[in-house]
């Protein structure tokens, strides 16, 4: 049995990974660093094995760089000069680029022989959040109404006209990564982790609020051309802050699920926010619980993953669960255990038996 | 900062939100919270006719109103809807109108009407509590029942806190203003605050929460008693007097007349010559600048006693909220130092119960003086208070 993992070996995805391996008696997996991988001739060869999985590509700068010069070549434009800028640590840029690169690479990695924990096809249906709502809608999970598309600031002016709040998101942005909760009244404001600087904008672990319009115009002008849509905006139920979930599902099973919980629109936990007691919630609130654990069953039932992320949030009555996005790579959940076992070890098992 | 959690209790009960299909199952063991929902037709006024419609309905003593509307209409409808039915709740003896989070709506956007008739319209209301101060009035309230009126906002409109003052409740023991800011809706200064600060108009006061405020400093040092001169003592001959605020009885033109019969000066405004200041109702700057400057204070009822008069109807000027209350509230607001200072070296807080000023801007060393107070001190959850002062938030103002 030969398994083999894609990652960057430096990240802490592939120490839980090797540790699940170890946990599991099963051989030492491969290894194959993403860098290796996209610069490699042909790499399906190197990554061959019985059993594959494909983790994260992300926080590595040189990866970074592969990706967006191969989307840059896939659309038949010159690698973008930016290769030759330095890191820039938390940029947000090139999210379309990004995405045709990576889409590119994984491509090539269906020549594989051998069997994906989550398939090439369904990471990308994934982290295209337009197609990732499309699966969804099959599947028969119940999600925030989708708005419209929005290519530029007039777009938003638009929808502004009928909707007072909303949530903007990139149609390939990773985790919060450039998601705007927008309000148009008392004022037009976006709250965001967005860090504008000029015309650049980064990540960052705070969360702004931008009142000033000429600023809302350089946010949206900077993310438009990568894709942005807009959502309806969920009011969230709210214990000591407003609350989402993020659940693992496995082999169609819903399993570790921490509860996120806010003092501002954005839930996610990269964000500063903490974790709220999520046994003390499904002890309170049983139904509410597992409407939760449905809806992140149905909308990984529209992928053909042996394990995704389900992000969910309640509406504030708490009586209907609904699916806010599902992530390929959604399993980083260190220190939550099911009868022990991480989400690696359970996910690992699960391929085993396959 | 929005307000985060919907009520899990209110009026000692807990919190359920009402659900059609299974109608009022527990009339007195639960207080049922209406409200509209994401992806669900039905309006919050229809769900107040439904509840209102069955058969338990009138065995309610306590409901909560929640959002009405996701796209920012007022309160109007709920308001007519609760109108219509107040025979079946005549019993209710407690009221929330806009039970509603930041995630819902914030605060600020939350648009409310004239809720005044309603109260007016239950006649066994105890407790009357509403979030939202856009749009928001109350008035011609009048009730020997109410006990408790507590009034949340991001931005309390001036009309509101007149309209508060102008009601008529002879037995409220609670009252709770979130004042909040001028960038929604706040426009008051502490002279409008002070007939609220007088304690004339509630006599049963036992809580006076003015949280949330911006003002918080100001409100602590209103607090500071006016040096209060003995009349047996004053000498009228040669002294500047000078008068402010409303008289009751005295017409204010005669009443300077006869103390310059007698050899006084009038002075138009108050400074280090004023000898001593007449402080009629609403005393606004001018008694501010007589504490300052330690100049001390006649009541009208002393100067009716200077100047020959029948002095049985008129109370004492310069009465405070403090002779009645036994728990101040100055919470979620920008208090520091400057503020804190004023009550620390007042006398007067240390006969309260219960000095409530969690939120602050206060430093460690003012906290640690406060904590050593003779009563129950809450200066819990400090915020940064060597940040610059126009960077000082309160609590809840979106």
């Amino acid at each position: 049995m030969k398994i083999t993992i894609i990652g960057n070996p430096e990240n802490r995805r592939v120490t839980y990974f090797m540790d699940a391996a170890r946990r599991l008696g099963v051989p030492t997996p491969q290894v194959v660093s993403w860098l290796d991988c996209l610069r490699h001739p042909s790499p399906a060869q190197i990554c061959d094995a019985d059993l594959i999985r494909i983790d994260s590509p992300g926080e590595n700068f040189e990866v970074e760089v592969e990706l967006v010069g191969r989307g840059a070549r896939r659309q038949g434009a010159l690698p973008p000069s930016w290769t030759s800028e330095t890191e820039d640590r938390g940029s947000i840029r090139n999210q379309r680029l990004w995405f045709d690169g990576f889409k590119d690479i994984l491509d090539e990695l269906t020549q594989c022989r051998g069997h994906f924990m989550t398939p090439p096809s369904e990471i990308l249906a994934m982290f295209d959040k337009i197609q990732a709502r499309e699966r969804h809608r099959n599947a028969g999970a119940p999600m925030p109404g989708f708005l419209g598309d929005i290519d530029a600031m007039d777009d938003l002016d638009a929808l502004a006209k009928d909707h007072q709040r909303m949530f903007i998101k990139p149609r390939f942005g990773s985790s919060a990564s450039g998601v705007i909760a927008f309000r148009s009244r008392p004022r037009r404001q976006m709250t965001t982790s967005v860090e504008l600087q000029g015309t650049r904008l980064y990540n960052s672990l705070k969360i702004r609020t931008y009142i000033e319009a000429s600023k809302q115009s350089a946010i949206i002008d900077a993310l438009a051309p990568d894709g942005l849509f807009a959502e309806e905006w969920i009011p969230k139920a709210s214990r000591g802050g407003a609350f989402d979930f993020r659940v693992f599902v496995v082999a169609g099973k819903a399993e570790h699920t921490v509860m996120r919980v806010s003092q501002s629109p954005l839930t996610n936990l990269h964000l500063g926010n903490q974790r709220g007691d999520i046994e003390a919630f499904q002890a309170a609130k049983p139904c509410a619980f597992r409407a939760v654990q449905d809806a992140a069953v149905i909308a990984a039932s529209g992928f053909s993953a042996l394990t995704c992320g389900v992000d969910v949030a309640l509406e504030a009555t708490m009586k209907r669960a609904y699916v806010l996005e599902t992530n390929a790579f959604g399993d980083l959940l260190p220190n939550v255990f099911i009868d022990g076992k991480d989400t690696y070890t359970r996910s690992l098992e699960e391929a085993l038996k396959r | 900062m929005t307000v985060g959690d919907n009520l899990e209790e209110f009026y000692g009960k807990v919190v359920e939100d009402f659900d059609i299909a299974k109608g009022i199952e527990k009339p007195t063991g639960v207080v049922y919270r209406l409200r509209c929902e994401y992806d669900d037709e039905v309006t919050t006024h229809d769900r107040i006719q439904k509840f209102a419609r069955d058969p338990k309905a009138n065995q309610v003593k306590a409901l909560v109103i929640g959002i009405w509307d996701f796209e920012g209409g007022d309160s109007s409808e709920v308001v007519a809807a609760l109108l219509q039915n107040k025979e079946t709740f005549k019993g209710l003896e407690a009221l929330m109108i806009g039970d509603i989070t930041g995630e819902e709506n914030e605060i600020s956007w939350i648009e409310q009407c004239d809720l005044g008739p309603l109260v007016n319209a239950l006649p066994n209301l105890e407790h009357f509590q509403c979030r939202g101060g856009t749009g928001l009035e109350l008035k011609g309230i009048k009730s020997s029942k109410l006990k408790t009126l507590i009034v949340e906002s991001g931005g309390l409109p001036n009309e509101v806190i007149r309209d508060v003052m102008k009601s008529e409740l002879p037995n409220l023991e609670h009252l709770e203003l979130w004042l909040g800011t001028e960038d929604y809706g706040f426009q008051a200064n502490i002279h409008d605050l002070r007939p609220l600060l007088s304690g004339k108009n509630w006599p049963k006061l036992r809580y006076l929460g003015l949280r949330d405020s911006t003002i918080a400093d100001a409100i602590a040092k209103s607090f500071m008693a006016a040096e209060k001169a003995d009349v047996g003592s004053v000498q009228v001959e040669g002294k500047t007097f000078v008068l402010t605020g409303k008289l009751l009885q005295l017409d204010r033109k005669k009443a300077e007349a006869a103390l310059e019969a007698k050899g006084a000066k009038i002075g138009g405004s108050v400074s280090k010559t004023t000898d001593y200041l007449v402080a009629g109702e609403k005393a606004g700057s001018k008694m501010e600048k007589a504490k300052s400057l330690g100049i001390p204070v006649l009541s009208e009822g002393d100067l009716m006693v200077l100047i020959g008069g029948d002095t049985s109807n008129v109370s004492d000027a310069g009465g405070s909220v403090l002779d009645t209350i036994k728990v101040l509230d100055l919470s979620m607001g920008t208090l520091s130092d400057d503020g804190a200072k004023a009550l620390l070296n007042n006398p007067r807080i240390r006969e309260l119960d219960k000095l409530d000023l969690h939120y602050h801007y206060m430093s460690d060393e003012m906290m640690e003086a406060l904590r050593a107070l003779p009563i129950q001190v809450d200066v819990s959850d400090q915020q940064d208070f060597e940040e610059d002062p126009e960077d000082r938030y309160v609590a809840v103002s979106e």
